[in-house]
């Protein structure tokens, strides 16, 4: 039974773009607006993985709350990260793209055509969508990162890193 | 017809969708500007959040710089940096204090506009199929040269037992070498049983062409003369009937009956003939008036539309004459001269097919005319070109027979394919949109020679599903044994589809070449 972390480093092998966030730590596109918590990062450093809320960043550390506490990682030794913004809804598009599929019953002969341009449509729009919250590294810099940080400004000096409490 | 309102009302739904998704299924565009920058922010944000030095944050509502741009006023609540709520209500947050702004602003995404798009063009084509389920495309084996349409196989062959072989001139083909391809298509709904394509090629007379008579004969035609004058009952046509361009002559139907005829007036210069014939050329092609009837036709059959076709190989001659007596009741394009008691049918034109255009030529009595009537069904047929020629006497033409010597599909060989149009004991099937390649090797000098195709099969229409609401027994026995009345009959219904119906029918094609 492989490890959460070996879990991690895999998926961020694969470049896909789920993630490993808890059930509803992710807000919506909507909930985003006024969600003052930070995104989900999974980190990759010397070939283990790690995992949280995404506290600050900045060019050469970033902070993350884990499940055993808030960490701070250098950079430099991070070979590979993904952030998770918020809930992508690749799913509704699915099930959207699956709505149109069915309902191109009423085009008659021309569904061949039809059902064809709304699976291609769909797909390419579920694609789209489900990469629209991720920011990955080392394709975009750090600092990128910060705008779906809980702190973006960086880590606020005087806050004890054991004081921070992960998001209920 | 309640499937077919549940199908609308499914398309209607999915555009409601699609709305509605595009509220939902929006892009967030998150941005951050220093407290310096507070000018830049998007006002189009709803909520503000300043990030304050200390890890708090405000996020608010209804939000607002004040004039000096000092202070952000709005509602909302102060959090900790545990995101604990600190407190809650009107705020007036001094810019000075706060470290970034964040603003989050929703806009519509290229996934959703298009998925929208896709939800429009459903149900556009969903209700143009509701409201004009007989102009769906369909179209019998198609045959293109160099992309450009030459040639429609037995139009009129909608069952095994009518099965027939039909000649078409292939007069735009120009042959660029010895290797000539025709690209045989099926593009419709439609099962393709093809017994033979072949090729036969004719020498050309110095300076002029070859054509075929409604017989088959083929004989050959110089000093080509397009008419003095042209008049139908819109005025003048000779712009459109003057050369082979596309351009047409066409006219709309009667309102009260499909069956009514019109005339058209053609006046020839003077030629000396010599002791030889002349011949009227006329290439044209039907209107959607047949495909129409056709369809209707296998509507009002519904679902007993494959026991009847199937059975007509069974019942005997006269059963397939009496099935074909809406298309007598429609009639070719007929040529007439004057007689002596007035004007006399010399020979009549047209194949079944609203696609391509066929070239025949109609041989005239006596060595010269300058007048020269047209007589046909108004709204079914459309005419691209009118000559006189000067017909060759003599000697039959010599043609030869080109079976394809290579075909492919998909850029493959297809020896099956090959074998099936070789040997005419086999049938090609094709099912819609299926392609093949079917190459011929023509002799020395093709250019010197006249193209025409020679296909032998027949085809059927699948069923849509929306023609079973109209079955009806007594109309579709109507249709045989009454043709002139279904006629008149069915003039309403077609006039009301008849202004968009070529637009539709073409839209509608599943399948492009």
């Amino acid at each position: 039974m492989p490890s959460r972390s070996a879990w991690i480093v895999a998926l961020l092998a694969t470049a896909c773009a789920g993630n490993t966030a808890p059930e509803g730590f992710l807000p919506t596109k909507v909930q985003a607006q006024t969600s003052a918590y930070g995104g989900w990062i999974e980190l990759e450093v010397a070939r283990q993985g790690v995992e949280g809320e995404l506290l600050a960043v900045t060019a050469d550390s970033v902070w993350v709350l884990t499940e055993q506490g808030a960490r701070a990682i250098p950079t430099a030794s991070v070979k590979q990260g993904k952030l998770t913004g918020y809930q992508s809804q690749a799913s509704a598009i699915s099930g959207f793209t699956a709505l149109g599929v069915l309902s191109t019953a009423s085009n008659g002969v021309v569904l061949i055509l039809t059902a064809p341009l709304w699976i291609i449509t769909g797909t390419v729009a579920g694609s789209t969508e489900s990469r629209a919250p991720v920011s990955t590294v080392p394709e975009r810099h750090w600092q990128d990162l910060a705008v779906f940080a809980r702190f973006p400004q960086g880590m606020p000096p005087g806050v004890a890193l054991q004081s921070l409490k992960p998001k209920q | 017809m309640a499937s077919r309102l549940r199908f609308g009302v499914l398309a209607v739904a999915l555009v409601t969708a699609a709305l509605s998704a595009s509220c939902n299924l929006r892009r967030l565009e998150r941005q951050l500007v220093s407290s310096r920058q507070l000018t830049t922010t998007d006002k189009e944000s709803p909520y503000l959040k300043a990030h304050l030095k200390n890890g708090s944050v405000y996020v608010l509502s209804d939000w607002h710089a004040d004039s000096s741009a000092a202070v952000i006023v709005g509602s909302g609540q102060l959090l900790d940096v545990n995101r604990t709520v600190v407190d809650s209500g009107r705020f007036r947050v001094p810019v000075d204090s706060v470290s970034l702004f964040e603003t989050n602003v929703l806009h519509s995404s290229g996934a959703t506009t298009a998925l929208t798009v896709m939800a429009g063009i459903t149900a556009g084509v969903a209700v143009v199929c509701l409201t004009n389920t007989k102009a769906c495309f369909g179209s019998c084996p198609t045959f293109y040269a160099d992309d450009e349409l030459v040639a429609e196989g037995f139009s009129a062959s909608i069952a095994p037992a009518l099965e027939a072989t039909d000649l078409d001139m292939l007069v735009r083909a120009r042959p660029r070498g010895r290797d000539f391809t025709l690209r045989l298509t099926n593009e419709a709904l439609e099962t393709h049983v093809i017994r033979w394509a072949d090729l036969i090629v004719a020498p050309r007379p110095s300076g002029g062409r070859v054509f075929v008579t409604p017989d088959g004969v083929f004989r050959n035609a110089t000093a080509l003369a397009a008419p003095a004058r042209c008049t139908a009952a819109e005025g003048d046509c000779l712009p459109a009937v003057m050369r082979l361009d596309g351009q047409e002559r066409s006219s709309t139907t009667d309102s009260t009956d499909l069956a009514t005829r019109e005339t058209i007036e053609l006046e020839f210069a003077p030629s000396d003939s010599g002791a030889r014939g002349v011949g009227v050329v006329i290439t044209a092609r039907q209107s959607l008036l047949t495909t129409f009837l056709i369809y209707q036709s296998l509507a009002y059959m519904g679902h007993d539309a494959g026991r009847f076709l199937a059975a007509l190989s069974t019942m005997g001659a006269n059963a397939r004459t009496q099935a074909g007596g809406l298309g007598r009741t429609l009639g070719r394009i007929d040529v007439l001269v004057p007689g002596d008691t007035g004007w006399i049918v010399t020979g009549s034109v047209g194949e079944t097919g609203p696609l391509a255009a066929d070239t025949k030529v109609v041989p005239l009595p006596g060595t010269g005319a300058q007048r020269v009537r047209l007589r046909m069904t108004k709204g079914l047929w459309r005419i691209d070109y009118v000559a006189l020629a000067r017909l060759g006497g003599g000697d039959p033409v010599a043609t030869e027979r080109l079976l394809p010597a290579r075909v492919r599909r998909d850029g493959q060989d297809d020896p099956a394919a090959l074998r099936a149009l070789r040997d005419s004991a086999r049938v090609l099937t094709t099912l819609p949109g299926d392609k093949y390649e079917l190459t011929y090797r023509l002799p020395p000098h093709p250019e010197r020679y006249e193209l025409f195709l020679e296909a032998r099969g027949y085809y059927i229409e699948w069923m849509r599903r929306e023609w079973f609401a109209e079955q009806n027994s007594g109309l579709a026995l109507g249709m045989f044994l009454d043709p002139a009345g279904a006629l008149k009959r069915l003039a309403p219904a077609y006039k009301k589809v008849e202004p968009d119906i070529e637009r539709v029918f073409w839209n509608s094609r599943y399948a492009k070449p």
